[in-house]
């Protein structure tokens, strides 16, 4: 029944949208700075569903009501909307400004935006034109160095690699994979593991969305929520920052074409240096031997070896696997609208090959977004993305396989002097290849590279994301909208291990395993908001409902002894027991929230906002916490006082507080789980057990922030110059950890509130108009971002612990210093032959490495940390970071070049421990090695005895990389005009020519040491953006 | 005005949605997990309840192998290298756990394993009797039944616990939540609480269990014979005990000898896997080694290892990582001779690993070797080589500049007993000067622990052999390493009983059914002497302390009205239990710690610098210090540490 009446009301609605009288109106829009005509703009009236577009000349028709005032809108891509006031002009000339007005673009806030002068909070936005200037494959490197406070990592070089994200440093201990956001559980078979710092990312209103799911030249804006109080809408699901996309929306007018494209290759490029076959030699014999070493040319090397070493020439293994591939993207969008209903759609191709052979990322993208304002009071819309994509990696192990082997080992049989060392003569030719490399090693990695039957490990993900909304104008300024957002993804990650794989090892079972991981979530949004203007007092109030569930699935089937070379397409066929597993996993959140944003004459600002969030996976009791947040703005620069300074352009100061919790926990942590087995034997009869495995919290409680955050909005020289600068302070309260409890509880730990970690910091963005010229223009962009990490409290006042069980140098957790510490010995150089006494004294040599004796007991030694001589050396949590684009442009000519700099993580470099092998061993960097002829302080000698070796390896991992460079080119506007084109660019861009950095061996930014990873590369493109 | 009509009706709407989550916002927030076993689903029918109570079991056999506090510091074994001691050297360092110095305190590592397994034991077995009525479908007898496993077990865990740190926490329901406070229980009422588990135990269990090595009947007597034996003893007055303690472990002793369900073994050597000096000889599988052990019914309750596929050790389903077997045969020392070993370890001669333990040159004499079938089938005396070999002894201490090849299966180095005259010039190996055979003759006063010593006249080259292998547990066939053993450890075996029941009758026990304590002794000597020998006296030194006595100080072993003592009993636990793990419990029990550990354990002895630092204070372990660190209030450390 009530059904039925609110459609009747909705009938009534719509048959009482009728006009009684009407006149015409004509006009003509052209562009302000250069009075071209403007097609395809749309002109609407203002509250009605009335709409046409202006034609080739720029002129348009419209009939609007005869009587009273009207007002016209007029809007045009690229352009600041314009409204006029109509009472009687029956011609109107509009000229459109081109949109350049910072303090005007609109700021997505969150369920709503404002104008960027009227924000509150800390905010961040990056905009189209700095999404795609780097072509990336997924949009969330193209927030690096874009916005101060957000950290964006590399994780590897493979292609189609997800970024890791962290805004305002690591709140938390306890890592989260499943965070919004973030990737599905059982994603670990490659090194794509987050850290629990992932933000929440909305795309059009799809929240917890994912940001690799999205094109890159499909989106609009990026909005990047910092601040406690501007998260507080989204309460918990926000405690780690929230990354708002708009994608590109249709205007209302004719059919506007664009297409993206471009295409180029990616070239091997900044490879580790190793030594070649000489001076391999001259480090394993020579130098060992003149180090006291008794090692032997003939202990050492085998006649294959001595053959490479003796022609003078090399095995470069990286040189000859890592090959270049395709790089390239394509994206064509149609959008337009009629009257009242506007769409976009589009499709989009992106492919990144990687260096390793057969390996790619090609990803196929579709998005439609319709949005209908149906009546003057219901307006609805939906925006659908469709992806699919698929990323053979190929073989874990090439790159690792090829950094390990020796300089020295046979590639192809016909070049083996004695083919029976090793085993080669027994396994013959295969590819032409020696399968053992005359040495009787790993299987040749170019065996694994260069063919899937010997190894094929492909991910394909197949997601959807929806949103559909409906808004109802119940009342002047009042409206409620509903919302419904759902993402589905099916991911399948299949492997096969053939014959001549590293794993397999010739003689081994073959392998093969299907995985299919199943996500789904909803969110189910009700909001009421209403707008009041009184005088200079204006009144936003807005509440909200809002329902999420998240599911997890898995399975898996693996099995090994496959009979011939079928893939992952004929398990059944296997002689082994296949191992299958699966798995489940749900969250539930529920909240209300209510917001009020109150500005007085425009100059003070303020917003209060309050969120209660129930979570399922927290303990009975505790699942609801309430957290309220408020922030004050003066518009400064508008006192009347301040309008005298004529270089003062605008000025606002801003204030904000808040309280946001984070229920890191993965759910089922407050359940008692049992052991996977707690088997026993019966005399022959199994006795199969399951004991209780850990201890269920049955007070788990929200993780609570709170943050206080004071901004600076400065702009100068009519805004030529402006500057954003923020300071905070968050504290994280009642850390979800491992608590370690007496053992008389039948456990040694459970998950508790227990600790507390700060993060203060400092964010700075300047952004500078240096030329401005009719023909020449000059813009620089420059952010710094400085947080300082710090744990502040562990459980019952220990200063040290370790995260989880493992007691690794990286796991420390220590109180006063960041997180992700390493604690160690420090090393302090080399052992010198004239410190020998001395080096004695400490169970060392010359040539072994000289560690700080702290304590100064003498010995070197790993007792109580903290009294030990062991000590916090430095963390992976950067000391600061420096992004700075440059964009110039000379007539028709533009270039925009990008920077990143990053200060002060430290790692332990993993490539350089791989790879440093002593005398005897594997394959090694070159390094400048400790030799009695050469006082090195860098590197340990060979063949002497060393204790503590691997305190060389944390390593300062600064860099400095000069991120991309593009030079483009406008086609003149008059020139395509004939041809009815709006606008084409044709583009040249390298991406990534050059890092600099102390760090030996491996990329600096993510710190790979091959396994899993490809090659480094950089990229060359060609490309044009089309639009008509 | 449709406007206003508009709106009550999207009011509706909103108001609806809100009361549908408000509504169910329960069942909303409610956590779905059908994919996980918790406890709470799984142990309310009778097969999940199945699955509690069989995991009560595994950690047996990791509480078992923490053998370093039940093993190590006794008379009979120490942790070795007491080469130096024996020789007279000074300033010797060993293991805390003999020495008793200041090292043995509260972060010795191996207080802590032993602890926290028993604790977690502990609470496995308080939530099978707490969830026992909660299970729906579970028949009473079954119940009972099982309930009186879990009972055993629970007083097992805290019968170990209660002897090594005295007062304890004494948690009897099962943790639901995590507790930082934990208040120690006094000793008494710990010993109370376990005989009354006990008693239920025994109304509860049956006499015999289908499945071998779940708890019976009879096994929960032997342990309450054992409790009380224990009480009777009443430690610094701190147990409740009473004299007529002994009277009931006795009672039960008798019962349980005259139920006839656990006859001796006529043949001691069945209790053990097969042993074969000869190792080229065909070896028997590694199941068939230990057949006759396993299904021996001496045993009365037995850690299980018989089946390798349910070796997977506690938490871990992964048959590589989380082999829990038994690794008896690979902790107690020595290794094969240097000879056999050269030319690689064979699956005959499995190496040892891990914590080893090795008997004490006083536990070397305790034997009668010619009459008492123990000494055989404890040590292994004579080495054969594995692989045809060539061995130089060009860098020999007498310069002999030698080669000898041996054969598979040629004697490499044999070791004299203590009751023979030390081999001298020609009867000596090559390796020594004057010597002929072509095998290293030693003899074990000249034993040198388990390194080889140069200053002395001890067997010192590649044909050196320490001293003779502790092959009691070992079992041929298993591999090299990582090779773990099916045998059934057997931890209540019935010739125990008759040496309880001794002991209580020289403690005052009343009411014996076979006799005086002389006659239950005997028993157990006799079927060691075997039918050949049964109720002759055998001798073993004098002084087993002097490692240089002459061979002709001896004294019988048989027992008689007149002579038997606890101290003679506890001799012949030594030479009938030796290495089996409850050492340290019998010499606490008896109050002999000290005065037998000085006396026997070289380490004991030697102390700091050669005074023994043993003393009252260590028949209590210290409480491991993440006890003392993470309770609130903090939890009171034993007296001394």
């Amino acid at each position: 029944m009530r059904k039925l009446l609110f459609l009747t009301s909705l009938l009534l609605c719509l048959t009482s949208i009728s006009w009684a009288q009407s006149r015409k109106l004509t006009g003509h829009v052209v562009a302000s700075e250069n009075g071209s005509n403007l097609s395809g703009a749309s002109v609407t009236i203002k509250g009605t569903s009335k709409g046409v577009v202006t034609n080739a000349e720029g002129k348009f028709s419209i009939d609007i009501p005869s009587k009273g005032t009207s007002v016209v809108v007029i809007n045009s891509i690229g352009y600041a909307s314009q409204e006029i006031r109509v009472t009687t002009q029956t011609d109107l000339t509009v000229k459109l400004v081109t949109e350049t007005k910072a303090l005007d673009d609109v700021v997505v806030v969150g369920y709503g935006s404002v104008k960027k002068k009227d924000l509150t909070g800390a905010v961040g936005s990056v905009k189209a034109t700095e999404i795609v200037r780097g072509n990336p494959a997924n949009a969330t490197q193209a927030l690096q160095g874009q916005v101060p406070g957000v950290l964006v990592t590399k994780m590897s070089n493979k292609p189609g690699q997800l970024w890791q994200i962290a805004i305002r440093g690591e709140n938390t201990i306890t890592p989260n994979p499943n965070a919004d956001g973030g990737v599905n559980l059982t994603y670990t078979s490659s090194n794509q593991q987050f850290q629990g710092t992932e933000p929440l990312v909305v795309i059009d209103g799809i929240i917890g969305g994912k940001l690799q799911d999205i094109n890159p030249a499909d989106i609009e804006s990026m909005d990047i929520l910092k601040d406690a109080s501007s998260t507080a809408i989204y309460g918990s699901r926000g405690a780690n920052g929230v990354i708002i996309i708009s994608s590109k929306r249709g205007l209302s007018g004719k059919p506007r074409v664009t297409l993206d494209s471009y295409f180029g290759q990616r070239t091997p490029a900044h490879l580790p240096e190793m030594e070649n076959a000489k001076e391999f030699y001259k480090s394993t014999i020579t130098d060992a031997q003149l180090n006291g070493s008794t090692i032997t040319e003939a202990s050492a090397f085998n006649v294959n070896e001595l053959a490479i070493i003796n022609s003078g020439k090399t095995v470069d293994l990286a040189r000859l696997v890592a090959g270049p591939g395709m790089n390239a993207g394509s994206t064509l969008s149609i959008s337009g609208g009629n009257g009242a209903t506007t769409y976009r759609i589009s499709g989009g191709y992106i492919q990144e090959d990687g260096m390793v052979p057969l390996t790619y990322y090609k990803k196929y993208n579709m998005n439609t977004a319709v949005d209908s304002k149906i009546t003057r009071y219901l307006k609805v819309g939906f925006s659908l993305y469709q992806n699919f994509s698929t990323n053979p990696t190929g073989s874990l192990e090439v790159p690792r396989t090829v950094y390990r082997e020796r300089p020295t080992s046979t590639i192809y049989y016909k070049d083996l002097v004695d083919a029976a060392i090793g085993g080669d003569a027994a396994l013959g030719p295969v590819n032409g290849y020696a399968v053992r490399m005359g040495r009787g090693s790993a299987v040749n990695p170019l065996l694994e590279a260069t063919s899937r039957e010997n190894y094929t490990w492909t991910r394909n993900v197949n997601s959807q994301m929806g949103n559909a909304y409906a808004e109802i104008t119940l009342l002047e300024g009042l409206v409620f909208k509903s919302a419904i957002s759902v993402a589905y993804q099916l991911a399948k990650q299949d492997e096969y291990r053939g014959k001549y794989s590293k794993a397999i090892n010739v003689t081994g079972a073959t392998r093969a395993s299907v995985e299919n991981d199943f996500l789904s979530s909803y969110t189910f949004d009700n909001q009421l908001s209403y707008n009041y203007q009184k005088g200079k007092s204006k009144l936003n109030v807005t509440a909200l409902q809002s329902a999420y569930k998240n599911t997890n699935e898995f399975n898996v089937i693996s099995v090994t002894g496959l009979p011939y070379v079928s893939y992952w397409y004929n398990l059944g066929s296997t002689s082994g027991t296949p191992v299958i597993g699966s798995g489940f996993n749900q969250r539930t959140l529920s909240s209300y929230m209510g917001r009020i944003n109150y500005t007085f004459n425009e100059k003070y600002l303020l917003t209060f906002t309050g969120r209660s969030d129930g979570a399922s996976q927290l303990a009975p009791g505790n699942k609801w916490a309430f957290f309220p947040s408020g922030a004050f703005a003066w518009r400064l620069g508008d006192e009347k006082f301040f309008k005298k300074m004529k270089s003062i352009s605008d000025l606002k100061l801003r204030v904000s507080y808040g309280q946001v919790g984070n229920s890191v926990v993965s759910p089922y942590s407050t359940s008692a789980t049992l052991t996977p087995a707690s088997n026993y034997s019966f005399g022959q009869t199994a006795g199969i057990g399951f004991g209780p495995n850990n201890l269920a919290n049955q007070d788990l409680g929200w993780e609570r922030s709170q943050e206080l955050n004071l901004g600076l909005n400065l702009g100068l020289f009519n805004n030529r110059i402006t500057a954003v600068a923020e300071v905070y302070n968050r504290t994280t309260k009642d850390l979800i950890m491992r608590q370690s409890i007496p053992t008389t509880n039948g456990f040694s730990s459970v998950i508790s509130n227990v600790g507390r970690v700060s993060n203060k910091g400092i964010e700075l963005l300047l952004n500078t108009v240096n030329i401005q010229t009719k023909d020449f223009q000059w813009t620089s962009s420059i952010n710094f971002t400085k947080n300082i990490n710090k744990l502040e409290e562990l459980a019952n006042g220990a200063k040290f612990g370790y995260s989880g069980s493992n007691t690794s140098p990286e796991s420390i957790l220590a109180v006063g210093y960041p997180l992700k510490s390493f604690m160690y010995f420090q090393a302090n150089g080399i052992w010198q032959l004239k410190d020998s006494v001395a080096a004695k004294s400490y169970g060392a040599v010359p040539g072994s490495v000289r560690i700080v004796d702290q304590n100064k007991d003498g010995k070197i030694s790993a007792g109580v940390l903290g009294q030990d001589d062991r000590v916090i050396l430095g963390s992976q949590l950067p000391n600061f970071t420096l992004g700075f684009t440059n964009r110039v442009s000379y007539k028709n000519f533009d270039l925009a070049v990008m920077m990143y700099y990053r200060n002060g993580t430290m790692f332990r470099n993993g490539f350089m421990s791989s790879y440093v092998s002593d005398a005897g061993g594997g394959a090694r960097l070159k390094l400048n090695y400790w030799t009695r002829n050469n006082p090195s302080n860098e590197m340990w000698g060979m063949g002497v005895a060393k204790s503590f070796s691997d305190a060389l390896y944390y390593e300062d991992a600064s860099f400095l990389r000069i991120a991309d460079i593009t030079v483009g080119y406008n086609l003149p506007k008059q020139q395509l005009q004939k041809l009815g084109v709006d606008r084409l660019r044709l583009y040249a861009q390298i991406i990534n020519p050059a890092y600099f950095t102390k760090f030996n061996g491996g990329d600096p930014e993510y710190n790979g040491a091959a396994y899993q990873d490809d090659f480094p590369s950089l990229t060359c493109n060609f490309g044009l953006n089309l639009s008509f | 005005m449709k406007i206003f009509k508009l709106f009550p009706n999207a009011a509706i709407c909103f108001l609806v949605a809100g009361i549908l989550f408000m509504g169910c916002k329960k069942s909303f927030l409610d956590e779905y997990n059908p994919a996980s076993r918790t406890t709470d689903n799984m142990y309310k029918d009778p097969a999940g309840y199945d699955g509690l109570i069989n995991s009560c079991y595994p950690l047996l056999r990791n509480i078992t192998q923490s053998r370093n506090l039940t093993v190590k510091g006794t008379d009979m074994m120490c942790a070795g290298g007491w080469s130096g001691i024996f020789f007279g050297q000074a300033n010797q360092i060993g293991n805390e756990l003999d020495q008793y110095d200041i090292r043995l305190n509260s972060t010795t590592g191996a207080l802590q394993g032993l602890w926290d397994d028993l604790y977690k034991e502990i609470n496995r077995c308080n939530a099978a009797v707490d969830r026992a009525d909660g299970v729906v479908g579970l028949d009473p007898a079954k119940k009972n039944a099982r309930v009186g496993e879990a009972k055993f077990l629970r007083a097992l865990s805290y019968f170990w616990l209660v002897q090594q740190w005295g007062d304890v926490p004494m948690p009897l329901k099962e943790s639901l939540s995590g507790k930082l406070e934990a208040t120690k229980s006094a000793s008494k009422d710990i010993y109370t609480q376990i005989i009354a588990d006990l008693n239920s135990a025994v109304t509860a269990l049956p006499a015999s269990q289908t499945d071998q090595g779940r708890a019976t009947q009879g096994a929960a007597k032997f342990l309450l014979a054992k409790v009380y034996l224990t009480r009777g003893w009443n430690y610094n007055n701190s147990l409740g005990g009473s004299s007529a303690d002994f009277t009931s472990s006795l009672a039960l002793c008798d019962e349980l000898i005259a139920s006839g369900l656990y006859p001796l073994e006529p043949n001691w050597n069945n209790l053990w896997p097969t042993h074969d000096k000869k190792v080229t000889n065909a070896q028997p599988s590694i199941a068939a080694g230990v057949t006759t052990a396993n299904a021996s019914k001496e045993v009365i309750f037995a850690v299980q290892y018989a089946n390798p596929q349910y070796y997977y050790g506690d938490g871990n389903t992964n048959p590589a990582t989380g082999l829990i077997g038994n690794n008896m045969h690979s902790q107690f020392g020595h290794g094969p001779s240097g000879v056999a070993q050269a030319g690689g370890s064979t699956i005959f001669y499995s190496k040892l690993q891990g914590d080893r333990n090795y008997p004490t040159w006083a536990a070397y004499r305790m034997f009668d070797p010619t009459m008492d079938s123990r000494y055989e089938g404890t040590f292994n005396t004579v080495s054969y080589a594995t692989v045809a070999q060539t061995i130089s002894l060009k860098n020999n201490t007498f310069s002999q500049n030698l080669s000898i090849t041996y054969a598979v299966g040629d004697t490499t180095a044999i070791i004299l007993p203590w009751n023979r005259p030390l081999p001298t010039g020609g009867e000596r190996g090559l390796n020594v000067s004057g010597g002929t055979k072509k095998y290293a003759v030693g003899h074990i006063s000249e034993i040198v622990g388990y390194a080889p010593l140069t200053s002395t006249t001890g067997v010192v080259d590649n044909m050196f052999w320490a001293s003779p292998m502790f092959w009691k547990f070992f079992q041929p066939s298993v591999p090299f390493q990582d090779g773990w053993s099916t045998l059934n450890d057997p931890i209540f075996r019935s010739a125990e009983l008759y040496l309880m029941a001794a002991e209580a009758i020289v403690k005052g026990a009343t009411g014996a059914k076979l006799g005086t304590a002389d006659v239950y002794y005997n028993r157990v000597l006799d079927r060691a002497l075997g039918t050949a020998n049964a109720g002759k006296s055998p001798n073993r030194a004098l002084n087993p302390e002097k490692g240089t006595d002459p061979v002709t100080n001896i004294m019988s072993y048989r027992a008689t009205p007149a002579n038997i003592t606890v101290d003679m009993i506890l001799d012949e636990s030594a030479r009938e239990f030796l290495g089996e793990g409850q050492r340290w419990y019998d010499l606490k029990r008896t109050g002999t710690l000290i005065s037998r550990g000085a006396k026997y354990n070289p380490w004991m002895g030697y102390g700091l610098s050669g005074t023994p630092v043993i003393a009252a204070k260590h028949y209590l372990r210290p409480i491991p210090q993440s006890m003392i660190d993470l309770t609130l209030p903090k939890i009171d450390q034993n007296p001394g540490y």
